[in-house]
Parts: structure tokens; C-alpha cells; sequence
């Protein structure tokens, strides 16, 4: 198998940069940790899961620190990723309209660039929660410095960022790994196949060909 | 052991604080230095090693005369306790037979969800140990057959500790004996709070005292609603992708078909 070999559905082609991966290494290790971390500190059925960590005393100061890890690289995020990631175009609209080729049918599925319509939404999504959880997290960190009115608020504004991310933060990591495999590599070794180009971001491979042809 | 009633009549005080310094005896607490700021309520609030303070007021009368009101403020061992609703940690905020909310802060993680959760502010933190601290009515004195040092110690029968319907019989007799706008506070709030008093003065006169304590509506939003939002949100959407990737299954690039194939 020569997976070299240009223009084959074998070929490996460069789909993310090195820093992308390290921020999204970043960004979805330290949103994994404040999920479990959270989730222990929310449930007291799950509290026995802080026993991995050391006790629910380490635990706060596990989710305290993952989440300055998520306040820093999902500003890195948002910067690397804005441009891609929050414009829409007539062939998003047409993909929801499809419901991404996931539901209902396969066929018409427009051509996608290197996010699809999907995983924008997924961006826009993350994005304004990384601002939520990141500025109500450092309030109920340090809830004296700004006061029991402001504090409160955060609470319920908090539990609302992961009530509305943590079906998605599943979501999105079932599709990037069982549900639509060679996707994974993108993330560690940063290539893709020719062949998944093809299927999951055409669009995207037509302008790196174009970009490549010369 | 019964449900049991903590009176605090503050018609009777004097501010003598023997309950301040009993309680301080009794659990072992140090005092704190503070600087004179031209009143006797000291230490200024209860803090980490004042679980129960002597508030002083001074008012005006309705002839004109300053008239000093006293509160004995401390935890109100709620029925309804906020504090205990936001802890974090199994078996931090428990509740005895009694009706004693006690906080054992060997298991304090320090979060300070029970502070903001408190209708009064009650629970207060010491950064040392990173450890909230409070008023566990001598939960340990209790289970002596005891009652409260506090109670103990007052010398004019302000602090009364006794059977809860007997002293809820108590309370509303000597209200209606000092007549005027005496009342009892506390009975009928959060399902009925353990420390009931009769104050001499409308409750709105008392500082730091909510004429209507109610765990706020947020704690509710919180705990209530978007708590078991967030688990529905997570079991959705595990539940969705096995739905998926059992009826669809995953979407393979297909390596056969167009382009050409080298092996
Ligand atoms: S007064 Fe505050 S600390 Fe005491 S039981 Fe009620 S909510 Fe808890
Ligand atoms: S500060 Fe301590 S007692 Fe208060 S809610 Fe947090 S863990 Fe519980």
C-alpha cells in the first residue's frame, strides 16, 4: 500500500497544524476534566468518582485549575478557529436542511469546507459557552471578591452552560471518532485521507488541489 | 429525641454576651483581635470563630428617647435550609433529630455554596483551614442530654430551650404580652426555623435581618431545575449516538470507488 501516492484515495494529506491539535488537545482534555470533575461536585450520587482524584477537596481544585486551562486555550480557540468556525454560508443552510446526512437521507449532502455546517454550529455553541463558563467559574472561585449578589447569579447561569453542553461535548466526540472514522487521525497525527476528504469536507480538498496544483 | 426549639427572647437581653463567650468556651474558639469601632458589637459579624455575636443597635423611640436593641444572631437551624440544599458534599450539612443543621467541616471542601445559599449569611469561612464554620446548636451537648451553652449560660432567660410546642406556645404568649409591634419571628419561615425569637421591633427594624428569609429563587433554578437538565442533557446525548451508530452506523470514506487505487 503506498499511501503516498498522489491523488490516490489512499494519499495523506495535512488537515490541521500542529498548534491547532495543541489546542484542541487543550481545550477538550481540560472540558473532559471539568465534566468529571463537575459532575462528581454536582451529584452527590456521583461524588464517589472524586475517590480517582483524591477526595472532593482536590477535586474543587481540579475543576478550579482544568477550567483556567479551558479559559486560556479556548481563547486560542476562538481566535484560530473564529473565521472557520462562526461564518455561514448557503451550503450550511442546505446541510441542516439535510440534517447533516445523519438523519433522514444521505443524498444532496452539499460539498463542506475543513468545519461542516455542524461542527460550526458545534463552535458557536462552545464559544459563547467557553465565555459563560469561563466568567461565571472564576466568580464562584472567588466569590467574596465579588459579592453574594453577583455570585448567586452565577450558579444557576453555570449549571445552564453545562445543561447545554454536555449532550453536545458527547455528541461531537462520538462523531469524531466511532461515528466517522479517519477522523480521529485529523485531531492526533493532524492527516486525513484523500477518501475522507472527499466524503466529509470536498469542498475544503477542491482548494487545497487548487492551492496544490502548481 | 424530640424536635426541640431554641427561644431567644430578646425583650429580655441585656447584652451581658455570656452566650458569646459560652459558645466560645464550649468549642474551643480563640478570640480575635479587633480594632474599637466606637461600638460594643465586636467582633463587627460572626466569623469563623464567632458562632453566635451580640448585635448592637441603637434607634430611636417613638418619644424621641435612643432606645439600644440587642440581637443574639446566629444560625437558625432552618427547616428548610439552604445551606444544606447547595452542599456539594454527602454528609457535610446534616440534620439531627433535634432539628440541629450541623456542619462538619472536617468534610468542608470550601466552596462556599452554603454561604450564598443562606438566607442569613450565616456560614462563615476561615481561609487557614478553607473551612466553613458555624453554629451546630452543641449538637454534641444535645446528644448528652444537654441543652445548648448558650441557653446555659444566659443569665436572664433570653435564650430558652425546650420542646418544640411548648416553646412555639412560649413564644407567641410573651408576644402577645409585650403587645406593640412585638412579634415572633421565625416559626413560619422556611418550614419553621429552630431559633425562634420574639422581637420588640418590627422585624424591619432589626439590621441584618430579612423581614421575609426565602432561599432565593436562584438556588431553586440551580439545584432544581438546571441540575437535572444537565444529566437529561448528557444521557441524551449518549443515548442519541448509540441510537445512532446502531441504526446508521458510522460514515466510512469509501477507498474503492473513483480516483484510482494503489496497493
Ligand atoms: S440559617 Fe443558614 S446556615 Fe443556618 S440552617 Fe439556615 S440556611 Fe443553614
Ligand atoms: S463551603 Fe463547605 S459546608 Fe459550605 S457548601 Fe461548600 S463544602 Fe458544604
Amino acid at each position: 500500500m503506498s499511501s503516498t501516492v498522489k491523488n490516490s484515495n489512499y494519499e495523506l494529506i495535512d488537515v490541521t497544524t500542529p498548534f491547532e491539535r495543541l489546542v484542541h488537545l487543550a481545550f477538550a482534555g481540560s472540558c473532559i476534566m471539568l465534566f468529571i470533575s463537575g459532575f462528581a461536585l454536582m451529584f452527590h450520587t456521583l461524588s464517589f468518582i472524586s475517590t480517582v482524584f483524591g477526595g472532593l477537596y482536590v477535586t474543587k481544585y481540579v475543576h478550579n485549575f482544568s477550567g483556567l486551562l479551558f479559559a486560556v486555550s479556548g481563547l486560542f480557540a476562538v481566535v484560530i478557529w473564529f473565521k472557520e468556525g462562526a461564518i455561514f454560508d448557503a451550503d450550511d443552510i442546505k446541510w441542516f436542511m439535510k440534517g447533516g446526512g445523519y438523519l433522514w437521507t444521505k443524498e444532496g449532502i452539499p460539498p463542506q469546507g475543513r468545519f461542516n455546517a455542524g461542527q460550526k454550529m458545534y463552535f458557536v455553541l462552545k464559544a459563547s459557552t467557553w465565555a459563560l463558563m469561563s466568567v461565571t467559574g472564576i466568580i464562584m472561585w472567588f466569590p467574596y471578591f465579588f459579592g453574594k449578589e453577583i455570585t448567586i447569579f452565577c450558579y444557576p447561569l453555570h449549571a445552564l452552560g453545562v445543561a447545554s453542553l454536555a449532550g453536545a461535548v458527547v455528541v461531537h466526540g462520538f462523531l469524531g471518532s466511532l461515528g466517522n472514522p479517519g477522523t480521529i487521525q485529523a485531531m492526533i497525527t493532524g492527516k486525513c485521507t484523500r477518501a475522507w476528504a472527499k466524503l466529509q469536507h470536498a469542498k475544503w480538498l477542491k482548494e487545497y488541489d487548487e492551492k496544490h496544483s502548481k | 429525641m424530640n424536635e426541640k426549639i431554641m427561644l431567644v427572647d430578646l425583650s429580655k437581653c441585656t447584652a451581658c454576651r455570656s452566650c458569646q463567650v459560652a459558645c466560645k468556651n464550649w468549642n474551643g474558639l480563640p478570640a480575635v483581635p479587633t480594632i474599637n469601632r466606637g461600638t460594643y458589637q465586636n467582633p463587627p459579624d460572626l466569623n469563623a470563630q464567632t458562632y453566635t455575636l451580640i448585635r448592637f443597635q441603637e434607634i430611636e423611640a417613638k418619644d424621641g428617647a435612643i432606645k439600644w436593641l440587642f440581637r443574639n444572631d446566629k444560625c437558625f437551624h432552618c427547616t428548610d435550609a439552604g445551606c444544606m440544599k447547595a452542599c456539594p458534599v454527602p454528609g457535610c450539612i446534616t440534620r439531627t433529630e433535634s432539628g440541629a443543621v450541623v456542619l462538619d467541616s472536617t468534610k468542608c471542601i470550601g466552596c462556599k455554596y452554603c454561604y450564598h445559599a443562606c438566607p442569613f449569611s450565616v456560614p462563615q469561612f476561615d481561609a487557614a483551614t478553607e473551612k466553613m464554620y458555624k453554629c451546630h446548636w452543641c449538637h454534641d451537648r444535645q446528644a448528652e442530654g444537654r441543652i445548648p451553652a448558650c441557653a446555659k449560660a444566659c443569665p436572664t432567660g433570653t435564650i430558652q430551650f425546650g420542646d418544640k410546642d411548648a416553646m412555639i406556645t412560649l413564644a407567641g404568649k410573651r408576644a402577645k404580652e409585650l403587645g406593640g409591634d412585638a412579634s415572633v419571628y421565625g416559626e413560619k419561615h422556611l418550614d419553621g426555623t429552630h431559633v425562634v425569637y420574639v422581637l420588640t421591633e418590627k422585624p424591619e427594624v432589626y439590621e441584618k435581618l430579612p423581614v421575609n428569609p426565602k432561599i432565593s429563587p436562584l438556588i431553586f433554578l440551580w439545584k432544581d431545575v438546571l441540575k437535572p437538565f444537565s444529566m437529561l442533557s448528557f444521557l441524551g446525548g449518549l443515548g442519541a449516538c448509540a441510537l445512532y451508530y446502531l441504526i446508521k452506523g458510522p460514515k466510512r470514506p469509501k477507498f474503492e470507488e473513483g480516483g484510482e487505487k494503489h496497493e
